[in-house]
């Protein structure tokens, strides 16, 4: 008896020496701890959700990138030339580019690429897949390629940069596509063909997505896309955010995310970690149904706007770490104005309204919210409810799953909404678009928080804003938009949200930026 | 035997049949609309008809229904929608996770459960007796999550002896695939850092997945064994002279497990649905966590996937339990 012990004492031993030594061979792992790695999470044509583009951007290049500030820069494209009319754009690729397979980069592979987006053509937020129906891409030479739009398009660069117009090798597609999947969806959906700084290297489902450097990668533009620092990122899929923070606590892991506001204060003060912040171009808000009365009452929606003191919820719930918000341009954006102010907050006046808009004892509602969306929205909700019961508004809180949240929306069956907002491209015209303009006469559904009596003028100016590019003109344009929606408080924006990274204080580098990207390529450990 | 197990077998056919009409009845009553989620609010009316096409969400429910059975019969379980991948591939990635902590924490669970209750029976108005009944108290009140996260905190926060979370280290590729175990499967093969990596990394869930369990069959062990403590038989082998442990381990435990049998039918049951939240906790990646990402992504696929192999396997336990009363009680015949 005693002797086996011994001997199983002796093998414990063993292996664990064997796994110390197995861990030192890869001491330049960065372990990046997320709760999920989002739907289809590597194929840059497919629809998903937002958290697949942070293994977007790792893997493939597009043909032009943005910077923060949303300065663009050519990256597979070494310059461009758009018609006067905006209608053909003309990139020359950088030669000497290859993908993972191997395969070079030219214009076919670019072209392949755009029509895969239509070919596949489901669900994708990519413009293209309808651009694409009426357009054409002509291959000039080896690598040169000419779009040849159906319409004038000011913003085709500001599309592009986005992660869903990445550029796969039609080889390894080919390879790889079958009879019933000719675009290879089912194969591309956990594996990965683009030319960007980290390649796949293996994934556990459920587990982990493993991504070694790209040792042949051409190096990206200084600054703005570079190759990877670090040998191998490994994501882990930790659902449990309690867990990731013991982790990180721990060094298991590295870079954590998505963690709540309440363990992100106790990683803040917690020795050899640091807690950082990015700004997105997202915001929290209450919607109204604008359709429905009393909330298509301009007078009740700015009382309710008066009622509620959003900074006590910025530093109470969300202890200051968000951005305070007075429009639906988020700061970085083209139209953002430093200089416009919160409506106050102020009971008296907030009554006042109330009862010139006709309801002087108030009224009954219901507030919804999906927890999914933002874990403090369920804290937020319960202050809401107290601060709008001061003026006679009798909320009812309704937590709900996301997809009933948003059916309820689409059927404008819903009086007032908690919800994220966020601009796809980083550009004023999508965000602006949703709010301010009408409803889209072929669309499926429609968002019902829109400013349903806006005076014409605004949907033309709305629509005017895509036909310009001049960058000075479109802030002038926005800027006065959003005051305007302001003042008839379409919505109550309440803070601008940033993305939290916990992360060990040897990781050095990291950035996260306002789309959405996590540029892990130049992250150093020490 | 054989007859009956062929009957018990083909009475799982009506049972999947009734699972599936009320999963795919639930999901239709749910409010949500799956391709709405994932297309996006002011999709193009010609690719969300496109995609309820593809999907076979433009029929009524009912054809639907049959339009899935009739591909169930064929083994077709259809595409996620969440991942883009046949279910039957996603089911066979995750199972066996679920497969293999279920069966260790069960393993712990009877183990653990029987010497606890047989302590405890033997001895009973004990302090050991109290001090066992006082763990399995303790068991059955404790939750999941809270127990899980406070071992993490213990064992891999402060001791750093196992780790936080996941089936092996990132620093070890899975072993090759036979059964789908990575501790048999690395066993197998003779990949010794992969079996030690994944062994210390089922210890923690397995055993809170086990806790609750372990509780449960000690007390019906205790109990049963009370009952049978007095009777004239084991009256009788004491007075004999026998040793305690002979009279205990062949005349009262084995006229005892019965009921232990039916409770660990019942507990390997609970096992499997209570693995969601241990999974959630220690990050394991099977069939639990898989039904909640397909709940929330509305993948209706999946989850009526899912119920089917959860119906499935619940019915196979109480099939392998009931074989096993004929083994346990010679008594017993199902002829």
């Amino acid at each position: 008896m005693k002797r086996s012990v011994r001997m199983a004492l002796v093998l414990l031993l063993g292996v664990t020496t064997a796994l110390a030594f197995v861990a030192a061979a890869y001491a330049t792992d960065l372990v990046y701890a997320r709760p999920s790695l989002g739907t289809k999470f590597l194929d840059p044509h497919q629809g998903g959700n937002s958290g697949r583009y942070q293994n977007l951007n790792l893997v493939y290049d597009t043909l032009v990138f943005s910077d923060d500030g949303g300065t663009l820069y050519p990256l597979l494209a070494e310059w461009w030339e758009a018609s006067e009319d905006y209608t053909q754009w003309t990139f020359q690729l950088r030669s000497g580019i290859v993908f993972h397979d191997g395969t070079p980069l030219n214009a076919a592979a670019v072209k392949f690429s755009f029509d895969r987006i239509v070919g596949i053509g489901n669900h994708t937020v990519a413009q293209w897949r309808y651009m694409g129906k009426d357009s054409t891409i002509e291959v000039v030479d080896d690598l040169t390629v000419r779009f040849k739009l159906s319409k004038p398009y000011p913003l085709f660069l500001t599309e592009l940069v986005y992660a869903c117009y990445g550029i796969i090798s039609p080889t390894a597609v080919q390879q790889h596509a079958t009879a019933a999947d000719p675009w290879a969806t089912e194969y591309f959906s956990s594996n990965e063909c683009g030319s960007g700084p980290f390649q796949f290297a293996e994934y556990v489902p459920g587990e982990r997505l493993i991504l070694a450097k790209n040792t042949k990668y051409w190096g990206g533009v200084e600054g703005v896309k570079c190759a990877a620092k670090v040998d191998r990122l490994v994501m882990r899929i930790v659902p449990d955010a309690t867990t990731r923070a013991i982790m990180l606590q721990s060094g298991e892991v590295d870079i954590a995310e998505q963690l709540p506001v309440d363990l992100l204060g106790q990683l803040a003060t917690a020795p050899g970690i640091k807690v950082e912040y990015y700004p997105l171009q997202a915001f929290a808000e209450i919607q109204f149904n604008g359709g429905k009365a009393p909330f298509n009452n301009e007078k009740v929606r700015q009382a309710i706007s008066h009622a509620i003191d959003v900074d006590s919820i910025i530093n109470g719930v969300e202890r200051g770490h968000v951005l305070p918000m007075y429009g639906v341009a988020t700061q970085g954006m083209i139209g953002y104005d430093p200089t416009r102010q919160r409506p106050t907050y102020d009971v008296a006046l907030a009554k006042q309204l109330l009862a010139e808009a006709g309801y002087p004892n108030g009224f009954d509602a219901t507030l919804i919210w999906a927890t999914e969306r933002r874990a403090e929205f369920d804290l937020e909700a319960v202050l809401i409810q107290e601060y709008l019961g001061q003026i006679g508004i009798r909320l009812t809180l309704q937590s709900l799953a996301w997809s009933a949240e948003l059916e309820k929306q689409l059927n404008a069956d819903f009086d007032m909404s908690l919800m994220t907002m966020t601009s796809g491209t980083g550009d004023p015209s999508s965000i602006f678009d949703k709010y301010l303009a009408p409803p889209h006469p072929a669309a499926v559904g429609q968002y019902s928080f829109r400013w349903v009596d806006a005076p014409p003028i605004v949907a033309e100016l709305v629509e005017y804003g895509t036909t310009i590019w001049d960058p000075a003109t479109r802030q002038h344009l926005y800027a006065f938009l959003d005051a305007v929606g302001t003042a008839a408080a379409v919505n109550i924006p309440l803070y601008q949200i940033p993305v939290a990274f916990a992360m060990r204080s040897n990781v050095h580098g990291f950035v996260y930026d306002t789309l959405r990207r996590a540029c892990f390529y130049f992250v150093s450990k020490d | 035997m054989i007859a009956y197990i062929v009957r018990r077998l083909l009475f799982l056919i009506p049972t999947l049949f009734a699972g599936v009409l009320l999963v795919f009845g639930i999901m239709h009553l749910a409010p949500g609309d799956p391709v709405l989620l994932l297309a996006g609010p002011e999709a193009d009316p010609r690719i969300y008809d496109e995609l309820r096409q593809q999907w076979g969400l433009d029929k009524p429910v009912y054809i639907q229904c049959l339009m899935y059975l009739g591909n169930l019969v064929r083994g077709d379980l259809g595409t996620s929608l969440v991942t883009g991948r046949p279910v039957i591939a996603d089911i066979g990635a995750y199972l066996p996770a679920t497969v293999e902590l279920t069966i260790f924490a069960l393993f712990l669970s009877v183990v653990v459960g029987v010497l606890l209750g047989v302590v405890s029976a033997v001895r009973p108005n004990t302090l050991l007796d109290h001090a066992t009944r006082t763990v399995s108290l303790l068991g059955v009140a404790t939750p999941v999550f809270w127990l899980g996260l406070l071992l993490i905190i213990l064992f891999h926060l402060r001791l750093s002896w196992l780790p936080g979370g996941g089936r092996i280290g990132v620093n070890i590729s899975p072993p090759r695939s036979i059964t789908g175990s990575y501790l048999i499967d690395s066993l197998v093969t003779g990949n010794w850092a992969a079996l030690g990596s994944s062994a210390l990394h089922i210890l923690m869930p397995g055993f809170v997945l086990a806790f609750a369990q372990i509780a449960r069959v000690a007390r019906i062990t205790r109990a049963s064994m009370l009952g049978i403590v007095g009777l004239d038989y084991v009256k009788a082998a004491k007075a004999k002279g026998l040793k305690e442990s002979k009279v205990v381990s062949r005349y009262i435990l084995r006229n005892a497990w019965i009921p232990i049998l039916t409770m660990v039918g019942e507990v390997a049951g609970t096992l499997l649905g209570g693995a969601v939240v241990t999974e959630v906790v220690f990050s394991w990646p099977g069939m639990g966590r898989y039904a909640v990402d397909s709940i929330m992504a509305l993948d209706y696929k999946a989850i009526v996937a899912f119920a089917i192999i959860s119906t499935a396997l619940y019915a196979f336990i109480n099939l392998i339990v009931d074989v096993m009363y004929v083994w346990v009680d010679p008594r017993i015949s199902y002829s």
